[in-house]
């Protein structure tokens, strides 16, 4: 049901409460077949994001599209095939495992037992036991597998690894990536925890209050964004291409965050006395630098 | 959806275990009050009403709970997104909760009413049948949709289910006080909407804004949900209610063909127009507050007055509701007065029966078809509004007279639950009356105090006769024989009290009765008297006779004390009645111990005026065993029983009319029984019309009026 | 053989795995005819996008590192060992220029640095502590 490749596409996507726009024109892409990571801090706008492509909330503006669908026009046909977990995971804490699963399989039209069953019992988990008596980590095991039990095309996970011990953050990402082996399979992540989010996605999304500031294959990303620095004589002043960020400057050295990195720029710094780096940024690295010129430029 | 049915269910079974715990509880509570401290309750009523009770807030607190959760739970554990998430609907997911909800609630009632039903049904009876079947239900399924709707605007179960208590409440308390202050204003055939059509009425406007709040607003934030749930709620509820109004209105229109019993208030001599009181099972003069059941039960939005005129049967006004009609003597003026049934408690003597209060007063002129004055002055509303009767025009139609309970006297008297009597010294042996008297316009309100004993008695007030005055003869507080001059705003003694025997400590009124002759210079008053408390030994009784001078003195012209058998038999209501002539007078009465020999007697007499004024016996015209007499007398009392004593005074002829026999006598013959036809009739007589015909009721499956010629016989058919 | 990728590294994903796998046949550890994880097993054991694990294979398998037999897996190629040879060459520069940067802005002279390097290296035999 694609037309265009793309699982969830959106256009000046907005939405307001009351006077606060939590939304603010978004346009994002999510091709199929990827694992998209909505990276942003707290309040950006990440789950209200999630929820307008449910049909929970209703857009104020815009349009979205999600594996073909219009999610003001059919959201339930939307649901049916895409797996969700909240944020925080919230479940129905008198349920028994097996309750919770039958629940969900009762409402949609596929079902793999097994495959939950498989998820659940790698860490421990048995059908019976009930959900109030499992740790956080379980819990989200729990969430996630029934969520990947009705054979979903698209995943998406609100702050998945979000509170998470190491090893329930492990096991949420092995059974995502165990996830992915079904083609076309497309799995769209929010949260904060950036240095565990950057090894498995491989498209990428920066929200920063309701912006969708940065979208882009991370291999691109990490391609054009770099860090670099300058070692100079004192008293020297470096020219700084102007869309530079994060600029820290020393009597000896300069160092910028440039977002169009290419050997040409890097060429065009070296001179006498003047040795010139590139340095690779980590996913967090970036995100920082970027956030941070974001605020400052809407005066926070 | 059904797997997320069974969810609700399992989430919510805790509900149901409650209910089949109380279920088994309050039996075995009662058993064990019953058998151990019986003697610390009063009695088996109480407790059996108190268990009652206890059934019905069980019932509520099921209601309650199971509607409480349904949403709120969702959104105070924080599952609301994992549960909208689901590939059903909004609209779907309401339904299923709504109907897991529902028939949990429904089971729960089940297992409690069932069990009690069959364990405990004196219990549960006590409540009464209309209440358990109708009134109940309505409000506990108020209070269940209530309770959903509260949970789908609030985030806690908690709040949800305090809200739907508070707003139940108001509800409940808004509608009775809505109704009872508009009632007055209602008046003029609008409807009155019993209290269960309101609440009804809410609940589609309740479940559709429950559904718009969860549909549209669950997750939108608080604001928006709020306002469409609180719109929607108020569009709902008007639209409900104004079909509910209207479909009542509709059902209850007055249709001519559908009347099945004709009671008669009022009716001018010369038969211009009649009062009516029509109404689907009811027998029996609607002014006189009845015992029993039906009286209490009957559908008042079935009962009608109309105002018809005898000559073509046209009406001339309709009215719902019961109440009083008073006509004009030339049938120029009318005044209605609807009644509704209050809310206080029983009256302390034995007949029972519900008080009525005066909700307002129409005065129509009925030849112009104009209405002159609608509402009830402020001054009457305060003084006296309980138990309005006996409403009667001035013979010019300048004013207009009623009868009603002197309202702070009667709250007074009957402060408690059982009345022992009343607790002051007074000269009069029932509550406290008044007259309210005003003008055709509604101005000059004025409030008379003055007494009038129980329902069965003749009237104790008289309106002075002679033309061109307006003047109100009433007993006055202390006994005496007052005319207030309406004109001058004076109260005239006419005749002192009657003073105690010996021996007693305080004279009550008994049997008092005042009759104008038709052309206002004399005036029959009967007076008895009996000591309070009550002795072995017998009353007074006087039958006076008062000749009024053109110059407004009252000159004792004749006292008479009857016949030995007055004293000893009557203990019971009198009547008196003039001819036209103003020659002679008649009086009637029952007499005999109560529940023994028990007699009706008609005596005639002859007034003579002149110096030699006197009051002689002609003739004790009948005597016969039977239940209560009623002796309208001259032309216009009307009695609509078919087994009682009616004597009709006609030129010196009597139709007297008992039980199906009837006799029309002439005073110096001997009785004789009627012409053939009119045998058949058994109706109840209401007047003579200006043709010589009598108008009766006729009853059989149902009442009609007709024209019956007496010399020939033969009977017209008027209403319907 | 690579078994965990630091995601704190500058060094994207990609290049950690790929330099993992040419240091395996570098240093003999994975050797010519050795079967790889699959992608997917390789990706959930190392905690990374498929995508990247099979981004790798096919450029490994372009190099000529590794080859693909159908319905059997990935294996090192026969001719791994010749890549190896380069591939240990090209680690090491890429080690070396680092560690020549640092010396440079540490100032340190070219002796100094070379007389490091041999004990590094001295310190490297078997039977010395290191």
């Amino acid at each position: 049901m694609s037309e265009n490749g793309y699982a969830i596409s959106t256009e000046h996507l907005t939405m307001r409460f009351g006077r606060k726009y939590a939304l603010d024109g978004v346009s994002a892409r999510i091709p199929k077949g990827s694992i998209y990571g909505l990276l942003g801090p707290n309040g950006a706008g990440k789950t209200t994001f999630v929820r307008v492509l449910l049909n929970l909330i209703t857009p104020t503006r815009g349009t979205a599209i999600v594996l073909g669908y219009d999610v003001r026009k059919d959201p339930v046909a939307i649901r049916r095939r895409v797996g969700h977990v909240a944020a925080l995971q919230p479940l129905w804490e008198w349920m028994t495992v097996r309750e919770f699963a039958g629940l969900m399989a009762g409402c949609y039209p596929r079902w793999d037992d097994e495959a939950v069953k498989k998820i659940v019992s790698g860490v421990g988990i048995e059908m019976k036991d009930k959900l109030q008596h499992l740790s956080r980590g379980q819990r989200a095991l729990v969430a996630l597998a029934v969520a990947i039990g009705h054979q979903p095309d698209l995943l998406l996970l609100d702050e998945a690894l979000t509170g998470l011990d190491p090893i329930a953050r492990r096991e949420v990402l092995r059974n995502i990536i165990d996830a992915m082996h079904e083609e076309g399979r497309t799995v769209f992540i929010t949260g904060q925890d950036i240095p565990d989010m950057e090894r498995i996605i491989d498209y990428v999304g920066f929200l920063v209050g309701g912006h969708l500031m940065v979208e882009s294959p991370l291999d691109d990303l990490k391609a054009r964004v770099k860090r670099i620095r300058v070692e100079h004589p004192a008293e020297t002043q470096v020219p700084v291409p102007s869309n530079a960020l994060n600029v820290v400057r020393h009597p000896r050295e300069t160092a910028f965050t440039v977002q169009d990195f290419s050997q040409a720029l890097l060429d065009s710094l070296a001179g006498p006395n003047l040795r010139a780096e590139a340095v690779d940024l980590s996913l967090e690295d970036m995100f920082i630098d970027l956030a941070q010129s974001k605020l400052r430029v809407e005066g926070k | 959806m059904r797997a997320l049915f069974l969810k609700e269910w399992r989430q919510n079974y805790l509900l149901f275990l409650f209910a089949l715990i109380v279920a088994g509880f309050l039996p075995g509570m009662y058993a064990l009050i019953n058998q151990t401290w019986v003697r610390n309750w009063p009695d088996q009523w109480s407790l059996n009403q108190s268990v009652g009770v206890a059934y019905v807030v069980v019932q509520f607190i099921i209601a309650l709970l199971a509607g409480a959760g349904v949403i709120a739970s969702e959104t105070e554990r924080g599952t609301l997104p994992v549960l909208l998430g689901l590939p059903l609907s909004r609209g779907r997911i309401w339904l299923t909760k709504l109907a897991a909800a529902l028939t949990l609630a429904l089971s729960g009632f089940a297992v409690v009413m069932g069990t009690g039903l069959m364990v405990l049904p004196q219990t549960i009876s006590q409540l009464g049948w209309p209440t358990i079947w109708r009134d109940l239900p309505v409000c506990l399924a108020l209070a269940f949709f209530l309770a959903f709707f509260w949970s789908a605007v609030l985030n806690r179960t908690i709040s949800a289910l305090l809200a739907a208590i508070v707003f139940g409440l108001a509800i409940f308390v808004g509608a009775a006080m809505f109704m009872l202050m508009f009632g007055a204003v209602l008046l003029g055939g609008d409807p009155l909407v019993d209290l269960y059509l309101w609440m009804l009425s809410a609940i589609p406007a309740v479940l559709l804004a429950s559904y718009v709040a969860f549909a549209r607003g669950a997750m939108a934030g608080g604001r928006r949900k709020w306002w469409l749930a609180l719109v929607t709620l108020l569009a709902g509820v008007f639209v409900t209610g104004s079909l509910i109004v209207e479909v009542t209105r509709w059902q209850t229109r007055y249709q001519r063909s559908r009347v099945e019993q004709i009671a008669v208030e009022a009716a001018t001599p010369g038969g211009a127009a009649i009062g009516l009181f029509t109404e689907g099972d009811l027998a029996g003069p609607p002014s006189h507050v009845e015992a029993g059941e039906e009286m209490r039960n009957t559908d008042y939005r079935r009962q009608h007055i109309a105002v018809v005129n005898l000559q073509d049967g046209r009406e001339l006004l309709v009215r719902r509701g019961r109440g009083l009609v008073a006509v004009s003597k030339d049938g120029k003026l009318a005044a209605l007065s609807t009644g509704w049934p209050t809310l206080t408690w029983r009256t302390s003597d034995m007949q029972g029966g519900d008080v009525r209060e005066v909700r307002g007063v129409e005065i129509w002129d009925l030849e112009r078809h104009q209405r002159l004055y609608r509402g009830f002055p402020s001054r009457f509303w305060d003084k006296a509004r309980l138990d309005p009767r006996l409403m009667e025009w001035s013979p010019d139609g300048e004013w207009l007279l009623m009868v009603a309970r002197n309202a702070e006297a009667y709250y007074a008297l009957h402060s408690d639950w059982y009345p022992n009597g009343p607790s002051e010294v007074s000269p009069f042996r029932d509550d406290e009356y008044v007259l309210l008297l005003m003008r055709q316009d509604g101005s000059d309100p004025t409030v008379l105090e003055c007494h009038e004993g129980p329902q069965d008695e003749g009237p104790a007030y008289a309106w002075d006769l002679r033309p061109g005055r307006h003047g109100v003869y009433a007993f006055a507080r202390d006994g005496s024989l007052v005319r207030h001059d309406l004109d001058t705003g004076k109260a005239e003694k006419m005749w002192a009290r009657l003073p105690a025997p010996a021996g007693a400590a305080v004279y009550r009124l008994s049997r008092v009765c005042i009759a104008p002759s038709p052309d206002g210079t004399t005036v029959a008053v009967a007076v008895g008297a009996y000591p309070y408390p009550p002795r072995p030994q017998r009353k007074g009784m006087d039958l006076l006779v008062l000749a009024l001078p053109a110059d407004g003195t009252a000159l004792l012209k004749a006292a008479t004390t009857p016949v030995a058998r007055w004293t000893a038999y009557i203990n019971h209501p009198l009547w008196l009645a003039w001819s036209e002539d103003g020659r002679s007078l008649c009086a009637a009465a029952a007499g005999g111990r109560r529940f023994e020999d028990r007699r009706q007697m008609l005596w005639t007499m002859r007034w003579h005026q002149g110096s030699a004024a006197a009051l002689t016996t002609v003739r004790e015209v009948y005597e016969g065993q039977g239940p209560f007499p009623r002796f309208p007398g001259g032309h216009v009392r009307v009695d609509a029983r078919v087994d009682g004593l009616t004597a009709i005074l006609h030129r010196h002829r009597f139709l007297l009319w008992y039980g199906g026999e009837t006799w029309f006598v002439d005073e110096s013959a001997e009785l004789q029984p009627l012409p053939s036809p009119l045998l058949a009739l058994g109706g109840g007589f209401v007047a003579f019309d200006n043709q010589g015909r009598a108008i009766v009721v006729l009853r059989g499956e149902k009442s009609k009026l007709a024209a019956v010629d007496i010399t020939t016989g033969k009977v017209t058919d008027i209403y319907p | 053989m690579i078994d965990r990728i630091d995601p704190k590294s500058p060094l994207p994903i990609y290049r950690q795995i790929i330099d993992g796998i040419c240091r395996g046949v570098a240093a003999g550890t994975l050797a010519p005819g050795e079967q790889l994880p699959s992608v997917r097993e390789l990706a959930a054991q190392l905690l990374v996008n498929p995508n990247t694990v099979a981004r790798v294979y096919r450029d490994l398998e372009r190099d000529g590192l590794l080859e693909t037999r159908r319905g059997t897996g990935t294996f090192i190629s026969a001719g791994a060992e010749k890549l190896a040879e380069a591939e240990r060459k090209r680690l090491i520069a890429q080690k070396l220029r680092e560690v020549a940067r640092d010396v440079h802005a540490f100032g340190l002279s070219t002796e100094s640095a070379l007389q490091l390097l041999r004990e590094a290296l001295a310190d490297q035999k078997p039977g010395r502590k290191q």
